[in-house]
């Protein structure tokens, strides 16, 4: 709430006191016709901003997830570009603001018509509102409260008005330098969370993948579920376990810049102002430049703590509206990187490899202006090319030359993890998402609609739980159910579940709300610094059938609102996704059990097809014996086989 | 790997001794005592003309599961049933069920809770129901005799403890022994079959052999005075084995079981007189003698028997001299919830070479006509072709897809 106050405040301020001057100037020069058409233009430039502020959240929202986060890192990079402009400008020129402004005022008087003036105003709302606009978005797309983010910002535009107004008539001095210096240095530091997550969300879009082990763990001062860790959160961006690419860009951004902004005047050893623009400017740069090189660097061969770097051939491939440029392809064995971009084709978003029917390597949702790359060892042979919805050069051809290639069991585990955990970080990045959503209709008292979100929350836990159960308290303070904890400690989800559905209501739940939302997003920071190793990962397609029989097939996960079969499916979703990470070494190592598998998980499938109702599935309580028993010997029999995997993936 | 496990050595030898020694008693037919030359070490061969555990001395302890085929196809199915063989035959042997597993990685083959433990006269015998001749093409090799039973007298069959695709039965002196071998099966046979159901059994409440004393069933009475005994070759051939003449030929020296799970309604008999317990039944209650005689074994005259007590209407004098090897056992399943009553009985196995024409009359009869049935119900029902006996190398119906 505290940086949106700020900055409607700041940049409402700012506003309100150019078109005070403005209009100041207007009613001493006897132009007091010209205030109304002022007030208009004024008008306008405010709907404006709201009307691409509005455009901005719609795009955002309607994006699929990797664009989304594609779209937030921009914004996020405009607003820090635009926050640090404007802090640096007014750090200068606070002190002539006015003085400056009545001169450019009496000018534009003087060459014409009180329309240069009305212009002014209009130009200048327009800008301080832009900024405006796209800093709240990117605080906005942070933040789990938005009705406190959105009361803040009304609350700041408000004073900013009033402030405007007094400032106007007179009534108020203000030390305008050190007004701006001070909300300058607040707005440094927020400015530096938004490079943080601006350098994250640029991960989760998959352009930068460099320095994503884990530099620090925070989570003792910035504890999810306590006042100071909020407000540290909130209000600088402080997140509880940042990478080393998140903690260098804050300390990058923030120590010169803060630094830039309070240094005091009598201690400045240069008097012109171009040096030290010039060096703000030139650090900016040098900053960023850094970041993308060391970034970029590491991204050709696959995330960054888990490549296993090797001199791999890039191979530039284009979409185009035709399909697969080039459409001919020849290329000697060996690992081989394919870097797939977007030229324009609106159609065409995804490049496959494929020998027959089967899928060697491929990449998706490579929009227009994306690009994505992925690895593969090529044996010599005839390959097919595959660019879907291109015209006429869909299908292309990849013949490859050369020796046999030796694939080392190294290679196909290192990719084993690299795929489960691109898996795990999708899975709580919906988490994240769908528990902001779910918590804050909790909070506003919307039984209706969260019941609705309710069990697209639970899916992505459920997908990856064994995961989150290895990090000791996590699961029980997210997926504790009624007595498994004393009462007074029970969080997470079920208390919530009870709430909604046996009470009916959700008052007294906001702390509950807060702590379930603050635990969902420390489980996304501890999964990116998780160790995996393959056996781990099939043990947990094991765990996860595991979690089925124990409480989905009988009821007992979900005993308020009975959706327990929206779990169960998810369950052996997750199975699935962490036995096809391994199931290239279980193919390769005992292929008749690989095949075994798939065909109970196709009939695991079927079998809980038949209880499908709408997007969802019908309530637990209306499964007769039967039903359970077919369900419970599915999973047995899916489960016998998948037990043996780990023994295989590590023999 | 092969290690030497204590298991095996104990097996083995005892299983040397001991199978000596019961032959020699075998050979003489030993009368009279309750059987205690058998030694608890001893192992029954698994391999044989037929399948042991019909002729086999009745042990002590029973599990008995019915399972339904899930498998695809055909090559599944006999897959599994070699799977089943080559078990069986190492665990009768007091071996574990699969080969000894190191890895720390993999759950163990065999699930461990028989090591250490006696063979105890293990013997799992399978049976195919008819069901699964409606599949994988067996068609054409249905057994003439194993159409489904027909609805008889009396019956209240709940169909989740009735039927069944295939049939294992496991007795053993020791009950963990038998347990183990059944649920061991029930695990190599996951995604194959799936479980249908299950029935353990305490108490052995019949005698297939001269050199065991008549066991007493949950009544009270002396059950299986007048069985068949297993030395009688004769009445064998000429009642329990399918024999030469008769087809399929695929199960000759095989023969049907019929299973029933007969409650007992405990509460009503143990208030009834002795007298009418042991008109009822036909015989004393202490001595087993019938009425009219005075010892167990003396002759039955049928004249002095009521006409409605069971051993007179299950007499195989009444019954066209149609009899039937009984090799029951007594279990309970602990409490009925919805009754507050004890949910116990006979669960009643018996072997023929034609259950159409053996179990089918007699227990018409007696659904019909039984004083017993004031005091029991029959609650599941289900029926097996029990192929022959196994060679080695080979496995258990073979003949099916020969």
């Amino acid at each position: 709430m505290l940086p949106t106050f700020i900055i409607a405040l700041r940049e409402g301020v700012e506003a309100s006191l150019i078109v005070g001057i403005i209009a100041a100037f207007l009613v001493r020069e006897g132009r007091k016709d010209a205030l109304s058409r002022m007030w208009l233009g004024v008008g306008i430039a405010v709907g404006l901003c709201m009307a691409i502020a509005v455009f901005l959240r719609i795009a955002d929202q309607n994006l699929p997830q990797k664009q989304q986060e594609g779209l937030e890192t921009v914004v996020g990079l405009i607003a820090v570009a635009a926050v640090t402009y404007m802090i640096l400008w007014m750090r200068r020129n606070a002190r002539g603001l006015k003085r400056e402004l009545q001169e450019n005022a009496s000018r534009a008087l003087a060459s014409g018509s009180a329309g240069a003036l009305i212009g002014m105003a209009f130009l200048a709302v327009l800008r301080e509102g832009f900024e405006t606009a796209v800093f709240l978005l990117a605080v906005f797309q942070d933040t789990s409260n938005t009705t406190a983010a959105g009361a803040g910002a009304l609350l700041g535009l408000a004073a900013a008005i009033v402030i405007g107004y007094l400032l106007y008539r007179g009534g108020v001095t203000i030390n305008l330098s050190r007004f701006f210096r001070v909300t300058g240095f607040v707005l440094a530091l927020v400015a530096a969370g938004l490079v943080a997550t601006a350098i994250h969300t640029a991960h989760e879009a998959g352009w930068f993948n460099g320095l994503q082990s884990q530099a620090l763990d925070l989570t003792w001062l910035v504890g999810p579920g306590t006042v100071r860790g909020a407000l540290l959160t909130g209000m600088l961006g402080l997140q509880p376990q940042p990478t080393v690419g998140e903690a260098l860009g804050w300390l990058l951004y923030a120590v010169p810049v803060c630094l830039y902004v309070a240094w005091p005047d009598s201690w400045r050893p240069w008097r012109s102002r171009r040096p030290a623009r010039a060096m703000v400017v030139g650090g900016t740069v040098v900053v960023v430049v850094g970041l993308i090189v060391a970034g970029c660097g590491s991204s050709g061969g696959g995330s960054g703590s888990d490549s296993g770097g090797g001199s791999a051939k890039h191979v530039k491939v284009t979409l185009t509206d035709a399909g697969c440029s080039p459409a001919q392809l020849k290329l000697a064995s060996g690992p081989t990187t394919f870097d797939v971009s977007n030229d324009g084709a609106d159609a065409v978003t995804e490049f496959e490899v494929m020998q027959g029917s089967k899928i060697l390597g491929e990449v998706e949702n490579v929009a227009v202006g994306l690009h994505r790359s992925f690895s593969l060892t090529l044996q010599p042979g005839d390959y097919v090319t595959n660019c879907p919805g291109g015209k006429g050069a869909d299908k292309g051809t990849l013949t490859v030359t050369g020796a046999a290639v030796k694939t080392t069991a190294g290679t196909q585990l290192q990719q084993a993890v690299t795929d489960y955990r691109r898996y795990l970080e999708q899975q709580t990045g919906q988490l994240v998402a769908r528990t902001r959503s779910f918590t804050s209709h909790v909070r506003a008292g919307d039984v209706g609609q969260a019941k609705d979100l309710y069990a697209a929350a639970r899916v992505p836990y459920e997908r990856i739980e064994p995961v989150a159960e290895s990090f000791g308290s996590l699961d029980p303070h997210i997926d504790a159910r009624a007595g498994d904890v004393p009462a007074a400690k029970w969080t997470g989800f079920h208390p919530i579940e009870h709430a909604l559905w046996v009470r009916g209501s959700a008052s007294g739940l906001d702390a509950v709300a807060g702590k379930l939302f603050d635990d969902v997003r420390l489980l996304q920071a501890k999964v990116r610094g998780v160790k995996l190793e393959p056996s781990q990962i099939a043990n947990g397609a094991v765990e996860l059938l595991g979690e089925v029989s124990k409480s989905k097939i009988t009821g007992e996960e979900e005993r308020y609102s009975h959706i327990d079969l929206v779990d169960f499916e998810a369950n052996v979703a997750g199975a699935r996704a962490a036995f096809e990470a391994v199931a290239p070494i279980v193919h390769e190592r005992n292929e008749e059990l690989d095949e075994q598998i798939d065909k109970h998980f196709e009939a695991v499938d079927t079998a809980l097809a038949r209880y499908r109702r709408g997007n969802g599935f019908v309530s637990y309580t209306k499964l007769t014996s039967a039903d359970k028993r077919k369900l419970s010997q599915a999973i047995d029999a899916l489960a016998e086989p998948l037990s043996k995997v780990p023994a295989v993936v590590v023999g | 790997m092969s290690g030497i496990t204590r298991r095996r050595l104990l097996g083995t030898a005892a299983g040397a001794t001991a199978a000596g020694a019961f032959g020699a008693g075998y050979l003489a037919g030993g009368a009279g005592d309750d059987g205690s030359g058998r030694a608890a070490s001893a192992s029954v061969p698994f391999h044989g003309e037929h399948q042991a555990g019909i002729a086999t001395a009745a042990q002590d302890r029973l599990v008995f599961a019915a399972f339904d085929v899930t498998a695809g196809s055909a090559g599944e199915l006999r897959e599994l049933l070699r799977e089943w063989t080559g078990a069986a035959a190492r665990m009768t042997a007091g071996k574990v069920a699969g080969p000894d597993n190191d890895s720390q990685l993999a759950p163990p083959d065999d699930t461990g809770e028989a090591v250490g433990l006696a063979p105890s006269r293990l013997t799992v015998t399978f049976g195919f129901g008819p069901s699964l001749f409606d599949r994988f093409g067996l068609g054409g090799k249905r057994p003439a005799a194993l159409h489904p039973l027909p609805r008889l007298p009396g019956d209240e069959l709940d169909p989740d403890r009735s039927g069944g695709d295939l049939c294992v039965q496991a007795c053993a002196d020791d009950p963990q022994v038998a347990f183990h071998a059944v649920r061991n099966l029930a695990r190599l046979g996951r995604g194959s079959v799936v479980m249908r159901w299950c029935q353990l059994g305490f108490g052995r409440t019949s005698t297939t052999s001269r050199s065991q004393a008549t066991p007493r069933n949950l009544m009270g009475f002396k059950d299986g005075t007048n069985n068949i005994r297993a030395e009688d070759t004769e009445l064998m051939d000429e009642h329990v084995w399918v024999g030469a003449s008769d087809s399929p030929g695929w199960m000759r020296g095989g023969t049907y079981l019929v299973a029933r799970r007969i409650r007992m309604l405990i509460e009503v008999w143990d208030r009834a007189s002795l007298r009418d317990q042991e008109e009822t039944m036909g015989r004393k209650k202490i001595s087993g003698a019938p009425l009219g005689g005075s010892a167990e074994f003396d002759p039955i005259k049928l004249s002095a028997l009521p006409v409605d007590s069971h051993v007179r209407l299950a007499n195989p004098a009444t019954n066209g001299g149609e009899r039937i090897l009984r090799r029951g056992y007594s279990f309970t399943d602990g409490m009925d919830p919805d009754l507050g009553q004890l949910d116990a009985g006979l669960f009643f196995i018996c072997f023929q070479r034609d259950p159409h024409k053996q179990f089918v009359p007699i227990q018409r009869r007696l659904g019909s006509n039984d004083k017993l049935n004031e005091y029991i119900k029959h609650v599941g029902s289900a029926l097996f072709a029990v192929p022959p006996g196994v060679r080695p190398g080979g496995f258990v119906g073979e003949g099916l897809f020969a």
